[in-house]
C-alpha cells in the first residue's frame, strides 16, 4: 500500500544502494583475509541499514572477522563484500588489519609461537 | 556515541591454503581442526581481472564463479588468527588471483592417491609461485596402498625433501600434525634465510 512503511520484510537491498553507487573497489585494498573489526556499536546506528547493523555486530571488539567470513555471513561473494566495507572504512565505522606482509610471516619467532599453538589445539 | 578501543589487543590475520584436486577432501580437512563450522564464500573471476563486480550483467566467456570453504582457529597466544582456505578445483584461474597467495604462509597439498592427477595442478602452481607447501595423502577407509616415496615420485616433486604424511582428512590429530609438519618447513626455511 502506497506510504506504508515496508515492516518485516526481509527483502535485500541492492549492492548499489549499499554502497551509494559505487561499484569500484574502495582505495584502500581488503583482501579475502583482512581482519574487520567495529569501531562502533551496532546499536548506536539505528539510522544505518540492516545490513551494516549486521555486520558491525559482526565483528564487535576483540573479535575481528576476516573479509571472507563476513561475506559468508552475509551470502555476497567476495568482490561486493569489499567494495562494501570499503564504505563502512571510508565512514570511519570499521577498521581493518591487513594480512601480515612477507618479512613478518617469514619471522622465526612468530612461526614459532604459531606452531607452539597449534600444537595445543 | 560509544566507540570501541579499538587500541586493544588484536589478532593478525594469517592464512594457510589447502589446495587438492575436487573430491579429495579439503573440505572435510578444514572442518576437523576449525573452531567453527566451515563456512563457503564465492568470488567471481575474470580474465580482464578482478576488482570490479559485474553488474551490467553481460558476461563474457572468461569469467568463472569459483567457491572456497574456509575455517578459522583463533590463536590468542601468537597473536593470530588463522584462516585455513581450500582452494577451488579451477586452478587455471588462480594465476589471475593475486588475493589468493597474498599473505599465505604455506599450503597442504591433499592428495587422493587413486586419483593422483587432480593435485599435479596446485603442486606446480605452488612450486612456481614458490609457496611452501606439504603434502597429505589422504587414507581413505584407513587405507594407503602407496608409500611416500612412491607418492613423492609420482607427483614429480621439485623438493625431495617436501613431506609427504598419510592421514585420514577427518582427523583432529592428523590434521594438527599435518600443520605442525607445514609450520617446521617455515621454520626451517625462515632460519635458513635469516642465516644468509
Amino acid at each position: 500500500m502506497p506510504g506504508e512503511q515496508q515492516h518485516g520484510t526481509r527483502r535485500r537491498a541492492r549492492l548499489y544502494a549499499l554502497t551509494d553507487g559505487r561499484t569500484a573497489a574502495a582505495r584502500t585494498v581488503l583482501t579475502m583475509d583482512t581482519m574487520i573489526t567495529a569501531t562502533v556499536a551496532a546499536d548506536d546506528h539505528g539510522g544505518l541499514s540492516s545490513e551494516w547493523q549486521a555486520i558491525l555486530a559482526m565483528c564487535r571488539p576483540p573479535n575481528g572477522r576476516a573479509v571472507a567470513e563476513i561475506a559468508a555471513r552475509m551470502h555476497m561473494r567476495l568482490t561486493p563484500m569489499t567494495v562494501l566495507l570499503g564504505e563502512l572504512l571510508d565512514r570511519g565505522l570499521i577498521h581493518h588489519r591487513p594480512p601480515l606482509e612477507a618479512a613478518e610471516t617469514s619471522n622465526v619467532h612468530l612461526l614459532t609461537r604459531i606452531r607452539d599453538s597449534l600444537a595445543r589445539i | 556515541m560509544p566507540e570501541y578501543d579499538t587500541a586493544a589487543e588484536e589478532e593478525s590475520p594469517v592464512k594457510i591454503l589447502i589446495a587438492g584436486g575436487f573430491g579429495v577432501g579439503k573440505t572435510t580437512l578444514v572442518e576437523a581442526v576449525s573452531e567453527i563450522e566451515p563456512l563457503r564464500t564465492e568470488e567471481r573471476l575474470t580474465a580482464a581481472g578482478v576488482g570490479v563486480d559485474d553488474l551490467d550483467g553481460i558476461e563474457s566467456k572468461t569469467v568463472t564463479t569459483v567457491a572456497m570453504d574456509f575455517g578459522r582457529i583463533t590463536l590468542p597466544d601468537a597473536g593470530v588468527v588463522l584462516y585455513l582456505f581450500g582452494t577451488p578445483g579451477q586452478e587455471r584461474f588462480w594465476f589471475m588471483w593475486d588475493d589468493l597467495l597474498r599473505g599465505a604462509l604455506g599450503a597442504i597439498v591433499l592428495v587422493d592417491t587413486r586419483r593422483l592427477d587432480r593435485s599435479f595442478a596446485a603442486v606446480d602452481f605452488f612450486e612456481n609461485r614458490g609457496l611452501p607447501f606439504i603434502i597429505g595423502a589422504n587414507c581413505f577407509h584407513g587405507e594407503q596402498p602407496y608409500t611416500a616415496e612412491q607418492i613423492g615420485a609420482a607427483l614429480h616433486l621439485r623438493d625431495p625433501d617436501t613431506p609427504i604424511l598419510m592421514l585420514d582428512a577427518r582427523s583432529h590429530d592428523d590434521i594438527r600434525g599435518a600443520l605442525l609438519a607445514l609450520l617446521d618447513v617455515l621454520i626451517a626455511k625462515a632460519r635458513a634465510s635469516a642465516a644468509v
